[in-house]
């Protein structure tokens, strides 16, 4: 085989004019070809999947126009509706989306800015599930793999921002912590709580009977003083940054205290640890710590109070829109630095006022309460303009300002089909039950619709340049045997088979498509480069925009070789049909 | 051989060629097969090659029935057992001599080292061990044929068959190529089965065999 791949290759060098003629349709088929697949899988992956993945539809209440308002029809995403849809044939999982339904105002990040930010807060909260995983891909796309594969014995033996784990250094990573933190805030009675939970010493807590040993209590959990607490072991790793591990064996909430009831109002800073006061309810071995430890601060219950519970701040996620509105309109405008990378706001920590606005009427200093937030992670699924959180912390502020009635139904829910053939059924489903696609999703499935259309039609025009190469192929490849026939009956007479001739010439056909591929693919991807490049002006100014359309991916250049290939041989497969019933003794007689 | 054809394609339909011909080369053995053109010497060669498959009666090469084998093993025989040398040498003008010469190996499944080692024997053995590098058109007419009987003989065949091998030489370039033959009949055993009209290549055969109009007179 080798030998004959020598001589098909041989025969291509000596007519290089001759192919290269045959190999131009073949480049322009593959190049166009690869530059459609490319925009289509780019566009898909790098902006429609960004924004939901076609198995993931967001619905929320169809609103109808009525006289020229926009009223809702009656129907609402209450948890009989959303355990319905959960029915539904064909959805894996669903996953209700809530907003806030009160003022708030944040400020922070003079650490990253070079000034302290101030503007109106909006937030909603997401299932932490439905979005872990792409918080991860982007992580590590952007500060590169968790396991840095560097070897180590301590944590100095690694770099600021890693640690040592099991003998390797690990990057910290933001993605796992966009959990629920539990936000303590001040209750009177179980109305300022959501469903599950009860008011108990003022504070917010899912009730047991401790005379069940915790029978009542989810599970991970215990019964202490009628409320269910983590379970923890003697190391304490269970219990989170703020609380230390009981002789009981659950985790208990470190009491502090602020110097002032102002100190909520700074930029952060040391003086939001405050001063640990005791371990209320609770017992431990351990010593209590001075401040606040890890990453917890000081939370109080007002604006007014200096004392409350160490915990962790909010976990909040923003989108990409939000960092390319800052840096091409706030950061020139106001003077500050640019951010040159989603990850260099990793970390960052903010204040939020809930209750207060720089629009509206504030709400009585009574019910206003400030919070800690920390930026996790970026996400185009993310509100646009405001901040996500983890859909309980966002029901707890929503049961804590506007009580539990406003929390028992959600603004959305985003449903996972087992399948992307499941999708029209499941909107239909949805539709009786008065729901509808979210605008976004409405628009993504437009917008797939028109780049598989486009796909459709731009692939079967390459289709068709591909064809008429492989008939350019088949005329160029039909001359060169006719005029090779002297050759090939010479190889006939030292011993090629019928079948080695053909393979001779179904080889030269290999090594064209090989060739046509690779130039094809070649010019394609030049062709996507040019298009980036003419379109960067336009796109700078859409926030959130890919800098680059296109994916080349190994699926794609494989599909491009195979198909140039595939077409090559295709025209070249008469040629040699006729090439091996060439009639040696014929050819070989004449002088 | 009963029957065999030629001009298969020729408006007027396929003309016998050789008609009752029974013929047999032994181990060895030089033949020179003479006769006027259009009498068959061509398609004698062609048929016993295994080139032409349009005959009826029975052809027996190396004690096996060539009627029962398939292309693949009828060109197997033509690329170990049988070497040809035609009178326009058919030699691939892109090709050097050395690759002329080693062409064969590549439809014989065998190594290229031993391949080249034998090219380099066959190129000794017909005296042109310092060509290799050089293109058939750099060559003379005695040269090139000298390359393809280097080329024929090759894979050491049991069986040369040449068509006019010396036909487009001079007398004295003939008088060479004729003595190659001999000598590879002599020193490798191998058979000669040659077509010629050259009186002094006839004359250096253990045997001439005349063919007038398809049939051994």
């Amino acid at each position: 085989m080798k030998a004959l791949a020598r001589l098909s290759f041989n025969y291509i060098r000596r007519s290089r004019r001759h192919m290269a003629f045959a190999a131009v349709g073949l480049t322009a088929g593959v190049a166009t070809l690869a530059f459609f697949l490319a925009l289509s899988a780019g566009v898909r992956q790098k902006v429609l999947n960004r924004l939901y993945p076609v198995n993931q539809v967001e619905f929320q209440v169809e609103r109808v126009s009525l006289f020229g308002l926009g009223l809702e029809v009656p129907a609402s995403l209450e948890p009989p509706v959303i355990s319905a849809i959960s029915r539904l044939e064909g959805v894996r999982s669903v996953h209700p989306k809530q907003r806030s339904g009160f003022q708030a105002r944040l400020w922070g990040g003079r650490d990253v800015f070079g000034s302290t930010l101030r503007v109106e807060a909006f937030f909603d909260g997401l299932d932490p599930v439905l979005i872990r995983d792409e918080l991860r891909q982007s992580e590590e796309g952007a500060l590169g793999k968790e396991d840095t594969g560097v070897a180590c014995l301590t944590d100095g033996d690694c770099g600021p921002g890693s640690f040592c784990g099991s003998r390797r250094c690990v990057r910290r990573s933001w993605w796992n912590r966009f959990d629920s933190v539990d936000s303590v805030y001040r209750c009177r009675s179980d109305l300022a709580c959501i469903q599950g939970e009860s008011c108990l010493n003022g504070e917010c807590v899912i009730p047991c009977d401790f005379s069940q040993g915790g029978a009542s209590c989810p599970s991970g959990t215990g019964c202490r003083a009628g409320a269910c607490r983590r379970l923890c072991s003697d190391t304490g790793m269970e219990c989170r940054d703020g609380e230390l591990c009981a002789v009981d064996g659950m985790c208990a909430r470190l009491s502090c205290s602020l110097s002032g009831a102002d100190v909520q109002m700074s930029d952060g800073g040391d003086q939001m640890a405050g001063t640990v006061t005791g371990l209320p309810g609770a017992a431990s071995n351990r010593p209590l710590p001075e401040v606040c430890p890890g990453d917890s601060y000081c939370a109080v219950p007002g604006v007014s109070s200096s004392s409350g519970y160490c915990e962790l701040p909010i976990p909040v996620l923003l989108s990409p829109f939000i960092l390319d509105i800052y840096n091409d309109a706030a950061a020139p405008a106001l003077g500050l630095q640019r951010l040159a990378g989603p990850e260099l706001a990793l970390g960052l920590k903010f204040s939020m006022m809930f209750g207060e606005s720089y629009f509206a009427a504030d709400l009585p200093s009574s019910m206003r309460v400030v919070r800690r937030c920390r930026i996790v992670g970026f996400s185009p699924k993310a509100l646009d303009l405001g901040v996500t959180m983890p859909l309980i912390d966002a029901m707890h502020a929503n049961a804590a300002m506007l009580g539990r009635e406003k929390t028992s139904s959600y603004s959305s829910v985003v449903v996972e089909a087992v399948s992307n053939e499941d999708v029209p059924r499941i909107i239909q489903d949805m539709k009786s039950l008065g729901l509808v696609l979210s605008p976004r999703s409405e628009s993504g499935r437009k917008a797939a619709n028109v780049l598989m259309v486009l796909t459709l039609v731009f692939g079967g025009v390459s289709l068709i340049v591909l064809l008429v190469s492989g008939i350019n192929i088949a005329h160029t490849f039909g001359m060169l045997v006719s005029e090779r026939r002297r050759e090939i009956a010479v190889y006939r007479a030292v011993g090629a088979t019928l079948l080695d001739i053909r393979l001779i010439v179904a080889g030269e056909a290999v090594f064209l498509g090989f060739a046509g591929g690779i130039s094809g693919i070649f010019l394609g991807w030049l062709a996507s480069r040019l298009v980036n490049l003419l379109a960067a002006p336009v796109f700078s100014r859409i926030p959130g925009s890919p800098g680059d359309l296109f994916s080349f991916s190994p699926a794609i250049l494989c599909v491009c070789m195979g198909i140039s290939i595939l077409f090559a041989v295709f025209g070249a497969w008469g040629p040699a049909r006729s090439a091996s019933r060439t009639d040696p003794t014929v050819v070989l007689s004449q002088e | 051989m009963t029957r065999a054809y030629v001009d298969r394609d020729a408006p007027g339909g396929r003309r016998l060629a050789l008609d009752s011909v029974s013929l047999t080369v032994a181990h060895g053995e030089f033949v020179a097969l003479v006769g006027r053109s259009g009498s068959g010497k061509t398609t004698l060669l062609n048929v016993t090659g295994c080139l032409d498959r349009d005959f009826s009666g029975m052809l027996r090469l190396f004690g096996r029935d060539t009627s029962r084998l398939g292309d693949r093993q009828l060109s197997d025989l033509r690329n170990q057992r049988i070497g040809f040398v035609f009178q326009a040498f058919h030699l691939l003008g892109h090709l050097t001599v050395f690759q002329n010469v080693m062409l064969p190996w590549h439809f014989s499944g065998t190594s290229r080292a031993d391949a080249e080692s034998r090219t380099v024997d066959a190129l000794k053995q017909v005296g042109l061990p310092d060509r290799a590098d050089s293109f058939p058109w750099q060559l003379s007419a005695g040269e090139r044929q000298r390359v393809a009987i280097a080329r024929a003989i090759l894979n050491r065949p049991s069986l040369l068959l040449c068509d006019e091998p010396t036909g487009n030489l001079d007398r004295e370039t003939a008088a060479s190529v004729t003595r190659i033959f001999e000598q590879i009949v002599r020193q490798s055993g191998t058979s000669v089965l040659v077509a010629t009209h050259d009186e002094t290549l006839a004359a250096s055969a253990d045997r001439i065999v005349r063919l007038v109009d398809g049939r051994l007179a």
